[in-house]
């Protein structure tokens, strides 16, 4: 054998490295899709009351319409429309970046950190999840060249646009979050051996950061150990690396920005100099970010 | 409402798992994921009711496999691919070895493929293989001993365990 490595294992290995659409992007595609299929029928029916089903059976590939090109709500005045320059841009971000995805959707959850999140249910934290009224999202991928080291984006930023009082609603919501998660510990299996390996998995997370950009902001450290075999106790992968989220809220807009593997020079890792983003480096960061905010908030600033 | 939780949970947690079940049934890595991300967009379309099933993850297979084995679909797949990604290559290429296994898989009959594919890759006992696929539990391990048999060369020895 070439290497001592099972096929199963060595599946698993390669296919880490593939890039995934967001969950949110998945439920908007299938949205659209319905949303199209519901206006294709009313235009057929329109069409054979007209007479012209044939011009409307030659158009199944229309475009799906833009998510959200306007808002459709009335009853807040100011601005609604989250522009992308309110998000921060690859010149921003000190690290190299490659493509740069982008979206935008209508009464998105404000996510925080899905598996934060999914701690804080189990623990019986209060669900109080926050739906915007509209959002813009950015993924700044790494340059092909240097995917090769290192998965996942440089980092991903969601800008959500929230009614009055719900912002603060969100930073209550991370301070239970922390309280009650200050540990985690996941069940979960792994392919090993040729085999699925019961493991257990250990989340850490700690107010690393707050008060450093907007009108509100923290900075969350998210640490996760090695996994380990249930049965043997041995580790069964490397340890991920550390991943920071930042939450920063101006006037009426709160954007999350999460970094990938390798974005953050942490202490516990062995990583060389300059091979991420130090700490003072991501508070500057979510400065750049509050900064960029305020060509859209409401109120301005 | 659908519980969109719920879904996003199970898409992050399933999702590495049936890729690598496409990729090995169809040998070809961005039409596994593309057929993987259309399962999952029909399963958000339908999910009070796919949510609700014992095992939500075996109808999103299930889809996955029908849509990755339809020659229309690869095809068009491929050209789509291509057109959101351009020519940038999103979709690593897996490794040699890994490359050889599943040529050599592509050379099997679908059914042993599958069986293979389901025992050794989602980690199924012989009975619920037998289970998916309608067949006789001794047919599934003759199934996987034929299996093993053909790619004896190209497998750890840990893969090659008895079923």
């Amino acid at each position: 054998m070439r290497e001592n490595l099972s096929f199963v294992d060595r599946l698993h290995r390669d296919l880490r490295e593939v890039r995934w659409a967001e969950p949110a992007e998945i439920r908007a595609r299938a949205r659209r899709r319905s949303r199209r299929t519901a206006t294709l029928a009313a235009a057929a029916v329109l069409a054979v009351l007209s007479g012209s089903a044939y011009a409307v059976a030659g158009r199944s590939e229309t475009p799906a319409p833009p998510i959200a090109a306007t808002p459709v709500w009335t009853a807040a005045p100011g601005r609604a429309e989250i522009p992308q320059e309110a998000l921060l841009s690859p010149g921003d971000v000190r690290l190299k970046t490659g493509v740069r995805l982008g979206e935008a959707g209508l009464g998105e959850t404000v996510r925080v950190d899905p598996v934060l999140e999914s701690c804080g249910r189990e623990r019986g934290v209060p669900a109080t999840a926050v739906t915007s009224r509209s959002s813009r999202s950015q993924t700044l991928l790494r340059p092909a060249a240097d995917r090769s080291a290192l998965s996942g984006p440089v980092l991903s930023q969601d800008v959500y646009r929230v009614d009055p009082g719900h912002g603060q609603l969100l930073f209550g919501t991370v301070t239970l979050l922390l309280r009650a998660c200050a540990e985690w510990q996941l069940a979960g299996t792994m392919p090993l051996k040729g085999g699925m390996v019961p493991t257990v998995n250990t989340h850490r997370w700690e107010l690393s950061d707050s008060r450093f950009a907007g009108d509100e902001s923290v900075m969350l450290r998210h640490r996760s150990l090695a996994p380990r075999s249930r049965a043997a106790g041995k580790t069964t992968e490397p340890t991920p690396p550390v991943e920071v989220t930042m939450v920063v809220r101006v006037g009426d807009l709160v954007t999350v920005i999460a970094t990938g593997p390798g974005t953050v020079k942490d202490a516990v890792e062995d990583a060389p100099p300059d091979s991420g983003l130090s700490y003072p480096e991501l508070e500057t960061l979510g400065r750049t970010a509050a900064g960029r905010l305020c060509v859209a908030a409401n109120p301005r600033c | 409402m659908p519980d969109v939780d719920g879904f996003d949970e199970f898409y992050r947690g399933s999702r590495q798992r049936l890729l690598g079940f496409v990729y090995v049934l169809t040998g070809n890595l961005a039409e596994a994921q593309d057929a993987v991300q259309e399962a999952y967009i029909r399963a958000w379309q339908r999910w009070s009711t796919v949510g609700g099933y014992d095992d939500p993850e075996a109808w999103v297979r299930v889809v996955a496999s029908r849509i990755a084995v339809s020659r229309w679909r690869s095809l068009r797949s491929r050209a789509r691919a291509y057109l959101r990604h351009g020519a940038e290559e999103s979709v690593p290429a897996p490794g040699v070895d890994t490359v050889d296994v599943v040529a050599a898989l592509r050379r099997l009959p679908e059914e042993q493929r599958t069986a293979l594919a389901l025992y050794y890759l989602l980690g199924m006992p012989v009975a619920e293989v037998a289970r998916q696929t309608e067949a006789p539990v001794g047919t599934v391990k003759a199934r996987l001993s034929r299996g093993r048999a053909a790619l004896a060369g190209l497998l750890a020895v840990s893969d090659l365990e008895e079923a």
